[in-house]
């Protein structure tokens, strides 16, 4: 089992190193993208600055903790799409039949259509992004040693909820190949936890909890880290990760089944 | 505990595939209520494959050749039937399975497009755990077979069509796999590799011993390659036996084709027998197989033949025939 | 090849449009799922914008120069300027030219800029339905004042400004698509001009006035505001008539700027074009 793991890190590295090549070989796309999303972050970043020197608080928050809940949104948003990017050039891969000669390697099926496309320049922003995220709480006295223990437990479990989800787009994607929207709806919903997701009604935080659970994603490792989480929410939290894994699992196994391959 | 290498019983594989009708009304009907078909792709096909064996699919287009040897491979979860393939399911895609067989198709690509060939060939090494010493064996026997010592290092993109081909083959051979599916392994190229890729498929199973499969719709690939044929239309299994057995079984005439030795009147030419194919001096006569001798020995007393042979209908007619619908025996 | 010359109005060619209208309209008919999931985005933006400053706003009246009713305003605004002026198939312009399809359009007796145009129109009146649809929910379902505004002569600005933003988006988009003549890199630029920077000057996330004074500096020099941010501002009531009249001056002037560059990027890209291999 161990071994097998091994394997298959050692294979990812050596895709993502040949994505990295390509990317570099090929075009300065990934450039505008880095410049984009770090010009996001920062207007992002001066207007919440800017509100909340005036504001004070945002529903019941005090300024560090919206910042917080904003940083935390994009450690898990950013690592998220580092890991899972495959899923953006799946369906060209489906649709042009190149993907039957993955789904013949002895590899795990949902390894190119996830894994197969990481994303370098996502790495290098994800490093400044953490040493701030550090430098911000430890300096500004927020984090304590046992609530972060917890947050790192659960964004790890962020993450293994963010596969379950790309996994389902990418059995959507295997059953009608009509796959463009529904990742931007996940894209939409997880940016609605930019801010603390307390500040939407009863009715939006259940959607954002059980359907697409971007609270458990994003706004419930901001809670542990500024240890204001119950008990409750922690375990619930890794059930529902498990939960949708597990059902992520099985819908991806049908959905090869009724797998039918680009015509020659 | 049986031998073949491949086993298909009454394989069968449907397809829904989803109609529109044309225009706006058809657009918003669709909308609210989807109307599907069924699609028999694969209808109760059933045969054996033994080891080594270089065995032909052959059909017209959307026969069901491809769809059979993707049931066959492992992509496609069969509607009904027993498939079994070195003693697997393929649909399962265990992996033990899946490091014993490789599947060509002719215009899908696994290498990686802005990289050299070579980075294909590591990652694959990788993946299919291929020990340094037998990697690098094979590769060189591979390269040396295939002559392509000079491009390993070239981007594929800058690659012309042929090797790219021969990289994708390398690609997919080095893990030396038992069971080799080709789908369509000729298209597009011109006829010099087409003639390359048969020396070299004929050659990788005459010395490897490997089963190999291979669908084409050129008669060119099965008539170099293949004694055993399976012909598929329209789903079934129309054929399945040695080439040779073709022409005896099916075709009803023969041809008699001569030299002239000076000019005659067309007419006189037509009043003879059919005439299949003219141009002075090669004249071709089509000819009901019991009349052979009866026409051949009125040819030669009426015209001034200089040569003259008597050969069986070449077999894409044969088969082109079959496929109108003529002669399904 | 005969380059369609860069005419505009569309004269005795209505019933090609009016097919071309129907064809697009199919199309997202035809793409049903794409479509229903595409106005289910166009909400969500909505509503999370619309939820954060309701809750900024609490319980308090007035926050950063904008009353309640006029922040909530503004979010709506924002939304339904979106499918007017920033809906737009003109983004496919630079797939066309990558794949080589533009050939087939351009040798179709339509001008380039009307067969755009036209497409665009029927991006933009389903849009504004579906809008008007989703906004009509969200206002019955919250019950919150509208902001109306209190002149006459507001609507006219504001309906004139509108237009004119209209227009400009149009052939701004068209340049950015237009870069594809000469990159690969078509996804990318119009992601990095066409979405991020331009939705954020444009005030299509949050009224540019909430900024640093710097920022609003550097944002007024750019055409982006002009489309979303001084037309709600407008409507709003909150810069004085002088103000108004020469932001539509302005917007005018960057019209002009960037119709004449769509027409210049245009014919060289296209004369270009055959070379390509289409």
């Amino acid at each position: 089992m161990g071994h097998m793991v091994a394997r298959l890190i050692k294979v990812w590295l050596m895709v993502s190193l040949r994505a990295a090549q390509s990317q570099l070989l090929t075009s300065w796309a990934g450039i505008l993208f880095i410049i984009g999303k770090v010009f996001r972050f920062l207007l992002f970043f001066i207007f919440l600055f800017a509100v909340l020197g005036s504001a004070e608080t945002l529903a019941g928050y005090n300024p560090k903790q919206v910042i917080l809940f904003f940083l935390v949104f994009n450690l898990v948003d950013i690592s998220v799409q580092f890991l899972f990017r495959g899923v953006y050039q799946f369906r060209p891969l489906v649709v042009s039949g190149n993907y039957d000669l993955d789904l013949l390697k002895p590899l795990p099926s949902f390894f190119r259509p996830i894994f197969g496309w990481t994303d370098i320049l996502d790495f290098i922003t994800l490093i400044p992004l953490w040493g701030y995220f550090l430098w911000f709480g430890f300096s500004q006295g927020i984090f304590r040693l046992g609530n972060f223990l917890l947050f790192l437990a659960l964004f790890v479990s962020s993450l293994v909820l963010g596969f379950a989800f790309h996994l389902f787009v990418c059995a959507i994607c295997v059953l009608t190949t009509e796959i463009d929207h529904l990742v931007w709806v996940y894209r939409d919903l997880t940016n609605m936890a930019r801010f603390p997701t307390d500040i939407y009604q009863r009715g939006i935080r259940l959607i954002l909890t059980f359907t697409i659970p971007v609270v458990i994603l994003i706004t419930v490792p901001a809670k542990a880290l500024m240890g204001i989480l119950s008990w409750q929410w922690v375990l619930g939290s890794f059930l529902i990760s498990g939960l949708f894994l597990w059902f992520s699992l099985k819908f991806w196994q049908y959905a090869l089944l009724r797998y039918s391959s680009a015509s020659s | 505990m049986n031998s073949s290498v491949v086993e298909v019983k009454r394989l069968k594989k449907f397809f829904q595939v989803h109609k529109k009708e044309p225009g706006l009304v058809g657009s918003i009907k669709s909308l609210v209520a989807r109307q599907y078909e069924e699609v028999r792709a694969v209808d109760d096909v059933s045969f054996t494959i033994e080891e080594g064996e270089l065995v032909g699919f052959i059909g017209p287009n959307g026969a069901g050749k491809t769809t059979t040897l993707k049931c066959l491979s492992g992509l496609l979860y069969p509607t009904a039937g027993f498939i079994s393939v070195l003693g697997f399911l393929p649909h399962q895609r265990k992996s033990e399975f899946l490091r014993q067989i490789s599947l060509v198709m002719g215009q899908k690509n696994q290498l990686w497009w802005d990289l050299p060939p070579l980075e294909t060939f590591q990652l694959n090494k990788e993946i299919y755990e291929i020990p340094e010493e037998k990697y690098k064996e094979t590769l060189n026997e591979l390269i040396t077979l295939l002559e392509v010592e000079d491009i390993l290092k070239i981007q594929v993109r800058k690659l012309s069509l042929g090797q790219r081909m021969k990289c994708e083959l390398i690609a997919a051979l080095l893990h030396s796999p038992k069971v080799l599916f080709l789908d369509e392994p000729t298209i597009g190229l011109d006829v010099v590799m087409q003639k390359k890729m048969r020396d070299f498929i004929k050659e990788y199973n005459r010395r490897y011993k490997a089963t190999i499969l291979l669908t084409s719709h050129y008669m060119g690939d099965v008539k170099e390659l293949c004694r055993r044929v399976l012909i598929i239309d329209k789903g079934k299994l129309v054929f399945d036996g040695q080439l040779s057995e073709i022409t005896q079984k099916y075709a009803d005439h023969k041809l008699i084709s001569l030299i002239l030795a000076k000019e005659v009147d067309q007419k006189i030419l037509n009043d003879l027998a059919k005439v299949k194919e003219f141009s002075y001096p090669k004249l071709v006569y089509q000819v009901k197989k019991d009349e052979v001798s009866k026409i051949a020995a009125k040819v030669l007393d009426q015209l001034p033949v200089a040569d003259l042979n008597i050969e069986e209908p070449p077999i894409e007619d044969i088969i082109r025939e079959l496929f109108t619908g003529k002669n399904y025996a | 090849m005969k380059i369609s010359s860069v005419s505009f109005l569309p004269a005795k060619t209505m019933p090609k449009y009016l097919t071309l209208a129907k064809i697009t309209l199919e199309e997202y008919l035809v793409y049903r799922l794409n479509f229903v999931l595409w106005r289910f985005r166009s909400f969500v933006s909505f509503l999370t914008l619309f939820f954060f400053w309701l809750a900024i706003y609490g319980n308090r009246g007035e926050f950063l120069g904008y009353q309640k009713s006029q922040m909530l305003t503004y979010v709506v605004g924002i939304a339904f300027l979106r499918s007017v002026i920033l809906g737009s198939r003109s983004v496919d312009l630079g797939g066309q030219i990558r794949s080589g399809e533009l050939t087939k359009i351009v040798l179709r007796p339509l001008g380039i800029f009307s067969f755009w145009f036209s497409r665009d129109l029927v991006d933009k009146l389903l849009n504004i339905f579906f809008t008007l649809l989703e906004l009509g929910i969200v206002l019955t379902v919250f019950k919150f004042p509208f902001w109306f505004p209190t002149k006459a002569e507001t609507y006219i600005i504001f309906i004139l400004l509108v237009i004119l933003a209209l227009f400009l988006y149009f052939f701004l988009s068209f340049v950015i698509s237009a870069i594809a003549f000469w990159t690969e890199e078509v996804w990318a630029t119009r992601w990095l001009f066409g979405v991020i920077f331009l939705e954020f000057f444009a005030g299509a996330f949050f009224p540019i006035d909430v900024l640093p004074i710097w920022l609003q500096k550097i944002i007024y020099l750019t055409p982006f505001p002009y489309l979303v941010f001084f037309p709600l501002k407008i409507w709003l009531e909150q810069i004085s008539r002088a103000m108004a009249i020469q932001a539509i001056l302005v917007c005018a002037g960057w019209l002009g700027v960037f119709w004449w560059l769509a027409k210049v990027l245009w014919q060289k890209g296209a004369k270009n074009y055959g070379a390509y291999g289409g």
